[in-house]
């Protein structure tokens, strides 16, 4: 657990530090420690004390928050003294960021090696009044293949669960009552074990999805209308409101790292000002209820989850626009020009009785968000704080939004 | 491998009408003699040794392509600052093992640190260490593997002054060798082809002699004698060491059995800086250098019972610590020698001597 939270605080303050590069700047006394801590993990590394490697790492990733750059050899170090307390999922994280600084052979010989001798496993035993175990058939040489295995045994035998990197081997896991085998090969497929009786299995044992389960968006929205684009369209000027979005669906992990989402939800647009408060071009109050559906691609990197997708929504507006409706397209003032001009669907005027227009609004667009698990939720669900946006595009405007929520979905792959 | 008279007229005869072997130079860097080549046992692999002569030892592996020698690397164990930059800075003693897999285990320290035991997979770049802190402390040095990658001895100094340590891999217990905690140092173990039975150098009476030691709690004498018994290797049942029993200075290769009898079939041999004697692939004989300054251009190849020698020239100067492989179809031979009289630096040199033995 401890090694888990390590990474999501490695992560984090990467993130952050991503985030942030443009604005902080490491200061002399940021520089100093980073020095300090720097030559502190050689000296370490230099005796084997792996323990103490990781303490001063961690207060290395601690200073990215002030806009420290780790190094080539910061991360190097990391990866080392992660491989060295037997967490090859944070040694693996860390190589990668290692070779994002600097391009090292031997450092992608390496990452390529751990690539083709572990496989992610996850293991969990619900019975709470059995102790799990975990053998490996044969000898381990490797010591790091050694300390990952140890490593996975202790946090079996202390949590019934494990999520990490485990060595190519044929392994036994038992409860003393439940026994499953699996073999974990080189290049395999992640493996998802759970100790229940026959026909009561969820997971896989290689080739399954590696995770499933509901995903819940919920969050505060701000949304603009722009000026309308359509030449002649019957629409009132650039409009904005805040409001909210949420949906709920399913996730289904295909593969370690990918998967994939659909959702349906409801977005709204509420803005109760006065037409002289509003945000621009004479349009007054909003009010918008829409209903969306979503299908969207999921990429996990640890704890950082990446959704993008396409998006189809519809439902009804209603703009306050007293002084600024634009003349409607002649060929959609009839009946027979709308049937005839079937882009006039996409915003229909249905009144303007004193500048106040309500219609149907229906567009498609696309959506990206970027998320960061924080927590566990029950029994294999996450939360993670998510920031993103999109865009709906009707025949008339462009309608751009941006969002701040929760993420819930099923527990992706990381190591305990 | 050799054949007899016939065999040594004929190998003769090619000789004087080839001249010297023509060699191929292994890239390394100035400022240090390259040293103890050992080949992988599959022969795609040769790791060997740079020493500055001062304070630090490197380690590097080339892969060959053929009987070509591709472009060295270095194994830097973790901590290792840049080439010769750290003084004190220590990685030596290559041995190899093939079971799980092919790795090559190494003595790695670094300035100021304790000597302790590295492997790495040969490409990976990635030293790691073998036997953690967890297990045991100290300093520890000279690996060996039995053939079947079960047993893994080395010596540490966490008791007495020098002990045997046997890892057996399959059960995960690591201990003292039974009998081998005394006061005085061993070194240098050597496992038989079944891997049940060790022979290594104790000290004993201010000389080294050889002992063995198998799942029982003695370690018998197996050599004794005046100087030095060292560096002893099996081949087949038999065991081939360095002697120093004529005196300091001069250097045998001696060959044994259980029961005790010896056979002397090289005389004044180069000592190598720290390896046992280089044995034939097919364990049929034992190659080396001289230490007579008239015969220093060549190595030589001398069968374990002693019937038959064959000299390899090299057209170098100072030639030593000889290393042998067949790869390939092609026998292999690398060694360090001295470009020419007077020049600074040891090289290392990879002839191949396909069809000369």
């Amino acid at each position: 657990m401890t090694a888990r939270l390590l990474g999501r605080a490695a992560l984090l303050t990467a993130a952050m530090s991503f985030a942030s590069s443009g604005l902080a700047t490491a200061g002399e006394v940021e520089k100093a420690e980073h020095r300090r801590l720097s030559e502190d993990m050689e000296k370490k590394a230099q005796k084997n004390i792996w323990a103490g490697v990781e303490r001063s790492f961690q207060e290395l990733l601690a200073l990215q928050k002030s806009g420290e750059v780790l190094t080539y050899d910061d991360w190097l170090l990391g990866a080392q003294a992660a491989r060295g307390l037997g967490d090859m999922a944070a040694c693996k994280d860390r190589l990668t960021q290692a070779l994002t600084v600097e391009a090292n052979a031997e450092s992608q010989a390496w990452l390529d090696e751990i690539n083709a001798s572990y496989v992610p496993v996850t293991l969990k035993s619900p019975n709470k009044d059995a102790t799990a175990t975990l053998t490996i058939e044969g000898m381990l040489f490797a010591t790091d293949q050694r300390l990952a295995v140890e490593v996975a045994q202790k946090t079996l035998a202390e949590t019934r669960e494990f999520s990490g990197l485990l060595p190519v081997g044929n392994y036994t896991f038992t409860d003393g009552t439940l026994t499953k085998t699996f073999v974990v090969a080189s290049g395999g497929a992640p493996i998802n074990l759970k100790l229940v009786p026959e026909g009561g299995e969820k997971g896989s044992g290689g080739g399954g999805l590696t995770w499933a389960g509901p995903r819940v968006d919920v969050g505060g929205a701000y949304t603009l209308g722009l000026s309308p684009s359509a030449e002649g369209a019957t629409a009132p000027g650039a409009f904005s409101a805040v409001g909210a979005r949420a949906g709920v669906g399913v996730e289904l992990g295909l593969s370690q790292n990918f998967g994939v989402a659909l959702t349906v939800g409801y977005h709204n647009l509420i803005n109760p000002l006065g037409e002289d408060e509003v945000v621009t071009d004479k349009a007054g109050g909003v009010s918008a209820h829409l209903g969306y559906g979503q299908l969207s691609a999921v990429l996990r990197m640890s704890d950082l989850w990446i959704t993008a997708g396409g998006v189809f929504a519809t439902g009804v507006a209603t703009v306050k626009s007293p002084t600024d409706v634009v003349i409607q397209p002649e060929e959609c003032q009839s009946a027979d020009g709308i049937e005839a001009n079937p882009w006039c669907v996409y915003f229909m005027e249905s009144t303007s009785t004193g500048g106040t227009m309500s219609g149907r609004l229906t567009a498609p667009g696309a959506t990206l968000s970027v998320g960061y698990a924080l927590f566990d939720l029950g029994d294999g669900l996450q939360g993670a704080v998510s920031v993103g946006g999109g865009a709906l595009a009707s025949g008339v405007r462009l309608y751009p939004w941006g969002q701040v929520g929760l993420t819930i979905a099923p527990a992706p792959k990381r190591n305990k | 491998m050799l054949g007899r008279t016939p065999a040594r007229l004929l190998a003769a005869i090619a000789l004087l009408l080839t001249g010297p072997a023509l060699g191929v130079e292994v890239s390394s860097k100035d400022g240090g003699h390259v040293q103890n080549p050992v080949w992988s046992p599959d022969g795609q692999w040769l790791s060997f040794e740079v020493n500055n002569m001062s304070n630090v030892v490197e380690l590097w592996l080339t892969k060959m392509n053929g009987s070509a020698p591709g472009t060295p690397t270095q194994l830097r164990i973790p901590g290792a600052s840049t080439s010769f930059g750290a003084g004190g800075y220590f990685a030596a003693s290559p041995v190899w093992a093939t079971t799980p897999a092919l790795m090559i285990v190494f003595e790695g320290s670094n300035p100021g640190g304790k000597r302790r035991l590295y492997y790495a997979n040969p490409g990976s770049g990635a030293p790691n260490e073998l036997i953690t802190n967890t297990q045991i402390q100290g300093n520890i040095s000279s690996a060996a593997i039995s053939k079947s990658g079960k047993r893994f001895a080395f010596i540490s100094d966490v008791t007495g002054s020098g002990d045997v340590y046997v890892w057996n891999l399959e059960k995960g217990d690591l201990g003292v060798m039974g009998g081998a905690a005394t006061e005085s140092s061993e070194n240098f173990p050597s496992f038989n082809d079944a891997g049940d039975t060790i022979v290594f150098s104790r000290k004993n009476d201010g000389n080294q002699d050889l002992f063995t030691w198998s799942s029982g709690a003695t370690t018998p004498p197996l050599k004794g004698g005046n100087g030095d018994q060292t560096r002893p290797r099996w081949v087949g049942d038999k065991v081939v060491y360095f002697t120093s029993e004529r005196g300091e200075g001069h250097w045998d290769i001696a060959v044994t059995g259980k029961s005790g009898e010896r056979l002397i079939v090289a005389q004044d041999v180069r000592l190598p800086s720290r390896s046992a004697p280089a044995i034939t692939p097919d364990g049929s004989a034992v190659v080396y250098a001289s230490s007579v300054p008239e015969k220093a251009d060549r190595l030589l190849v001398t069968r374990l019972d002693g019937s038959s020698t064959v000299e390899i020239p090299t057209g170098l100067v100072a030639c030593g610590e000889p290393a042998l492989t067949v790869a390939g179809g092609r026998t292999l031979l690398a060694f360090t020698a001295l470009p020419s009289e007077g020049a600074d630096w040891r090289r290392l040199h990879v002839i191949d001597i396909t069809g000369k033995l």
